[in-house]
């Protein structure tokens, strides 16, 4: 097999997007819908077809080199390995997904070739993070999602609101990438290279001071893209972009490459013990904060945008345990059922009349049972109920905190149970507003397309049989994605078959206490009652306010004082007045020179004066 | 003597072209549309020049050309060209721009012959700027570019315009006395001490300065960076600017700007390398001042040009950054940076000027939602506005990397003391993108997209902007023998080991 052929993976995408930004608006709609889809879907083929590259230590390979000077040398060159394979099949088969569903939800936008290139364009920057070789071809791909995330939330622009949306994620994650970028570049100044597999393999002879430093830079590049503490108020407003890109962006893909990053410089980062505590501390302070946001959230997919960054804080707890294995596993059957329950939500929302408060819903599964049972399996998943994907996904991130020494991960294992049974409660919660009882508001159902609809029943199956990926021992599984990672996967979890049936019992009936209190709160809803609690949960603990008084006022007001203060003022003052000076002294010069003989003679009588005193005096001086 | 490769003396062609240009210009002043193709047709023909020294690579020792021939032979002033990798990019990137500028002044109604024959002489000097190899002819061209930019503010501008051309003339005028008084210091100091009177560069590199070296020094770089422009000495630029033609923006911010950095790299480090290597720290501060100060002030502008003014004072920074940094990496980033920002920036000022055509202002706050109504020129802005904030793959990306991975390599603590600045471009850029793209245009206005003469001249740039982007590498390649001595001589400067 030629190992050129893998750049189809990245480069398809590319092509596709390229063509729709080029040349979109001269095509029909169905030719910009099928160019994006077929080519993800071909990215997707040439994936799995190359799957076998993958084994062993992987492939490597060149393309051409992108920048070269002095010893920096960046090439695009990508490398397939049992870290990325997966991960890659995982984006282009769920895409690939997604992108035929928009092709049935965008039936009706006028601008669909601006969608769909930075659709695709998504996609092939996307690729970028999980194939590239080295770190800036990875930094290409961190920023370019970040563009096109930009683009696709703002993407009904006519209101403003959208568009601020959007330039709020790509600021914030910006903020990450600062972070990311610091640690590139330092590594590259301490180690000589960007290529990942070297400075992997060169971390061990870094001072362990800098490494805690290098790998908490990483992290808060991670943080950013993944909407983890403190970086993650992006996040929620990113809902209003179309829900193909909420499914594609900010489920399955973008928020998680920042988990993909710590795993991919898993061996920089394990080396530090500080590092690896801040992260699981990170991640499980930010899986609490967001579940007790969704507690309380109207919007369904403000909801759901809370319970993904939750989950991608169970990612980040299991990095900072040491199991890649576990992360990965989370993160791959998260994408299926968080993908699915975003495009459950928008096939809901088109059934209500493109009504977005879950307060104003109801009665939803008589309108289609088809919708509710799609969406339910994907909110079993989530709410982990037992033997689902998304159960032995989240019971093995608790196990492998349970089974790690040291009190912050016992505290972390704590969150991480508390966090299951507000996430069973949040989903039952969701469920019951949205689909139980009566429509509490008039509105007529819109049709749904086939293509929303025949995308969705693939994802529920893999969500609900997703726990097969890495089943583990103790229920006869043999744990295929951890053997598949190899030495990359990180640590297991060493706990006996008995511990580990107890743990999954508590999760499960974690599981069911918080559907029956949601089922006892909420079957009969009637409204609620305001409470102060619950505004400030609406309001993410008011995290936008802080934003907003500890930072934005007093960039503003540096920015007015730079502007108005020194700029405009100071700086033209002072050369107002060397200009001036300059003028004032013309000015008396020029007097001398009035053209008036009295002057003149004056002038002359004065010279002499003064010349004859000055004779007068060295004669005194000498005589 | 004659140029190295073969006898047609194409350096001294780079010159003339233009100011044969500019002269026929007059000539044949009452036919405007003469001296439109008589423009296009001298700015082509150096551009093809320019491609060809490109093309042909360089001789031995890195140089691209030399030409050199008797002048004033009586105060040792002579006809000295000379090309180096550095120059060659400058070249290009020149006679690129100016072939953009000139389809984009394409309909110039207001005294035509006059404006193109300026276009021609500002051409010329700033050609003779990238190639002079000797003091006094440098120190002409440099006069050379002052007047024409002046005459174009001030005729073709608008608004307060006769009060920014002259800010812009005292400002650069008052460098450039400097240093010529420095030049003047320099050619007696090594007169003395060799007993020949010369302004040859080459030559005057071997002087002996002793203590004078940091005032030569100084009245060198005042000059330079009063054109880079260095924070506290950059606000003619907004002023000028916010004034301008298009013209006369494009020529400002992708090549005016640029003399100043070179400048640097062809005068004040060779010369002084001493003197150059202590002012390194000094250099940074400038550097990091302007990266924040100038992305401060440009996000909380309300017209366009201004801000755009802005965000080139701070894209700047990160290229006095690089020198400042002084290694390989770091100046080749610089130089790069020097290229993008010119085909980027230049770009954002054509679209400025197609934006203003039709919607008759510049104010952030009444303009917005031309997508919905011009969606080929918005994708046009949010292409470069997005190349200009340091999208990787796209033009300033690769400059700015550079830069800051060799800022990295001399002192991690600057280099992470500039990286936040992407956010700060990304949090103006941004809020310009919003304010002219995004939200809904004002009812009962409509505006014709892009004709076909504006994207012949956005295509060729978009291109440019993309290659700069994604395969630098045929830029990079004549940067590394001109770089490798600069950083060979600020190193043994320091006393050093190169």
């Amino acid at each position: 097999m030629n190992a050129k052929l893998l750049f189809l993976i990245p480069l398809l995408p590319l092509l596709g997007g390229a063509v729709n930004a080029l040349a979109g608006l001269y095509l029909p709609r169905r030719v910009r819908a099928a160019v994006a889809v077929l080519a993800v879907a071909g990215s997707f083929a040439a994936t799995a077809l190359l799957w076998p590259l993958a084994a062993g230590g992987g492939m490597r390979i060149t393309l051409f080199t992108w920048l070269q000077s002095g010893n920096l040398q960046a090439d695009f060159g990508l490398l397939f390995d049992p870290l990325s394979a997966p991960m890659a099949l995982m984006v282009t088969g769920v895409s690939t997904l997604i992108h035929l569903y928009a092709a049935g939800y965008m039936e009706k936008e006028a601008d669909t070739a601006r969608f769909f290139a930075l659709l695709n364009l998504f996609v092939f920057a996307m690729l970028c993070i999980v194939l590239a070789d080295n770190l800036l071809l990875l930094f290409l791909g961190w920023e370019g999602v970040g563009f096109c995330s930009y683009g696709l939330i703002g993407f009904w622009y006519a209101k403003l609101e959208n568009a601020r949306a959007g330039r709020k994620a790509f600021i914030v994650t910006r903020v990450g990438d600062v972070f990311l970028g610091i640690a590139v570049l330092w590594l590259f100044a301490l180690c000589g290279t960007v290529g990942i597999p070297e400075i992997n393999s060169l971390a061990a002879t870094l001072a362990p001071g800098t490494l805690t430093l290098l790998a908490l830079l990483l992290l808060g590049g991670a943080c950013g893209k993944s909407a983890q503490l403190p970086l993650m108020t992006w996040l929620p407003d990113a809902m209003a972009g179309p829900t193909p890109v909420s499914a594609l962006i900010h489920a399955a893909t973008m928020v998680t490459a920042g988990v993909y990053l710590l795993c991919r410089m898993f061996p920089l980062v394990a080396l530090s013990p500080a590092a690896m505590i801040v992260i699981t501390l990170v991640g499980a302070a930010t899986a609490l904060y967001a579940a007790t946001c969704a507690l309380a959230q109207r919007e369904i997919k403000r909801v759901l945008a809370y319970s993904t960054m939750s989950q991608i804080g169970y990612m980040f707890m299991a990095v900072g345990a040491g199991s890649v294995a576990g992360a990965m596993f989370h993160l791959i059957t998260h994408a299926f059922f968080k993908a699915l329950l975003f495009m459950g939500a928008g096939c809901v929302i088109h059934l209500c009349d493109e009504e977005n408060d879950i307060f104003r819903m109801g009665g939803v599964a008589k309108k289609s049972r088809f919708v509710f049972l799609m969406f339910l399996a994907g909110a079993l998943c989530l709410a982990g109920m037992p033997f689902s994907g998304g159960f032995f996904s989240k019971d093995g991130i608790l196990l492998t905190l349970f089974a790690h020494e040291g009190s912050w991960y016992r505290l972390a294992w704590l969150v991480g149970l508390l966090t299951a049974f507000l996430t069973s409660l949040y989903t039952f919660r969701l469920l019951l507003l949205v689909f139980a009882g009566k429509p509490r508001a008039e509105g007529h159902a819109h049709r749904l397309p086939k293509l929303m609809r025949w995308t969705l029943p693939p994802l529920a199956l893999f969500g609900l049989a997703g726990g097969l990926l890495n089943l583990p021992a103790a229920y006869g599984g043999g744990e295929w994605l951890h053997h598949l990672l190899g030495p990359l996967a990180g640590a297991g979890h060493a706990v006996d078959h008995v511990t580990e049936y107890l743990l999954a019992a508590v999760a499960g009936c974690l599981f069911l206490f918080g559907g029956l209190i949601a089922y006892d709160r909420h079957r009969n809803f009637q409204g609620e009652a305001p409470a102060w609690y619950k505004t400030f949960l609406l309001q993410g603990w008011q995290a936008d306010l802080v934003v907003e008084r500890l930072l934005l006022r007093p960039f503003n007001a540096i920015a007015d004082f730079c502007w108005k203060g020194l700029d405009q003022s100071v700086i033209e003052e002072l050369l107002q007045t060397l200009a001036g000076g300059c003028l004032k002294l013309g000015d008396r010069l020029r007097r001398l020179t009035s053209g008036r003989i009295s002057h003149y003679l004056s002038g002359f009588g004065w010279g002499l004066v003064l010349m004859l005193s000055w004779f007068l005096l060295t004669l005194v001086k000498h005589g | 003597m004659t140029s190295a490769s073969t006898h047609i003396p194409w350096l001294t062609l780079l010159i003339v072209l233009p100011l044969a240009g500019t002269l026929l210009c007059l000539v044949f002043r009452r036919m405007p549309a003469a001296c439109r193709w008589l423009t296009l047709a001298s700015t082509l023909a150096v551009l093809l020049i320019a491609i060809r020294l490109f093309w042909q690579g360089p001789t031995v020792g890195g140089w691209y050309g030399f030409e050199d021939a008797a002048w004033i032979e009586r105060f040792g002033c002579r006809w000295t060209l000379a090309m180096d990798g550095i120059s060659l990019l400058m070249v290009v990137l020149t006679g690129f721009l100016q072939v953009i500028v000139t389809i984009i002044s394409w309909h110039q109604k207001k005294h035509a012959a006059l404006f193109f024959s300026l276009l021609l002489l500002l051409e010329s000097g700033i050609l003779g700027v990238f190639l002079a190899s000797d003091l006094v002819l440098f120190y002409l061209f440099w006069e050379m570019m002052l007047i024409p930019m002046f005459f174009l503010i001030g005729v073709w501008g608008h608004g307060p315009r006769v009060h920014a051309a002259v800010k812009f003339f005292l400002f650069t005028l008052t460098g450039s006395l400097l240093m010529l008084l420095a030049m003047l210091g320099l050619y007696l100091l090594h007169g003395q001490q060799t007993g020949d009177y010369t302004f040859a560069l080459a030559a005057l590199k071997q002087t002996q300065l002793g203590p004078w070296e940091p005032w030569l020094y100084a009245g060198f770089m005042l000059a330079f960076l009063v054109k880079l422009p260095v924070v506290p000495l950059h606000t003619w630029l907004p002023d000028a600017h916010t004034v301008a033609p298009t013209a006369g923006s494009l020529d400002l911010a992708g090549l005016l700007l640029k003399t100043g950095a070179f400048g640097i790299l062809r005068f004040a480090f060779p010369l002084f390398p001493a003197a150059a290597s202590a002012s390194l720290p000094l250099l940074a501060v400038l550097a990091l001042t302007g990266i924040y100060y100038a992305a401060w002030i440009a996000w909380r502008q309300n017209d366009i040009k201004r801000l755009i003014a802005y965000s080139s004072v701070s894209h700047l920074g990160v290229v006095l950054l690089g020198m400042a940094a002084g290694n390989v990496i770091a100046l080749q980033g610089s130089i790069l940076l020097m290229a993008g920002h010119g085909v980027t920036t230049g770009a954002l000022f054509a679209l400025v000027s197609m934006i203003r055509r039709r919607t008759g202002t510049r104010e952030l706050d009444r303009l917005g939602g031309l997508w919905q109504e011009t969606p080929i020129l918005a994708a046009f802005f949010l292409f470069f506005s997005v190349a200009s904030l340091g999208l990787p793959g796209l033009a300033n990306f690769s400059g700015e990397i550079l830069v800051f991975a060799g800022t990295f390599q001399h002192n991690p603590l600057w280099g992470a003391l500039a990286l936040p600045g992407v956010v700060f471009a990304a949090a103006y850029i941004l809020r310009m993108v919003q304010g002219v793209l995004w939200g809904t245009r004002p009812p009962g206005r409509t505006w014709p997209d892009l004709s076909w003469r504006e994207l012949l001249a956005l295509v060729p740039l978009a291109v440019v902007t993309l290659w700069l982007g994604l395969y630098p590498d045929p830029f990079l390649q004549p940067l590394q023998e001109p770089v490798r001595l600069l950083v060979e001589g600020l190193m043994l400067a320091q006393g050093g080991m190169p």
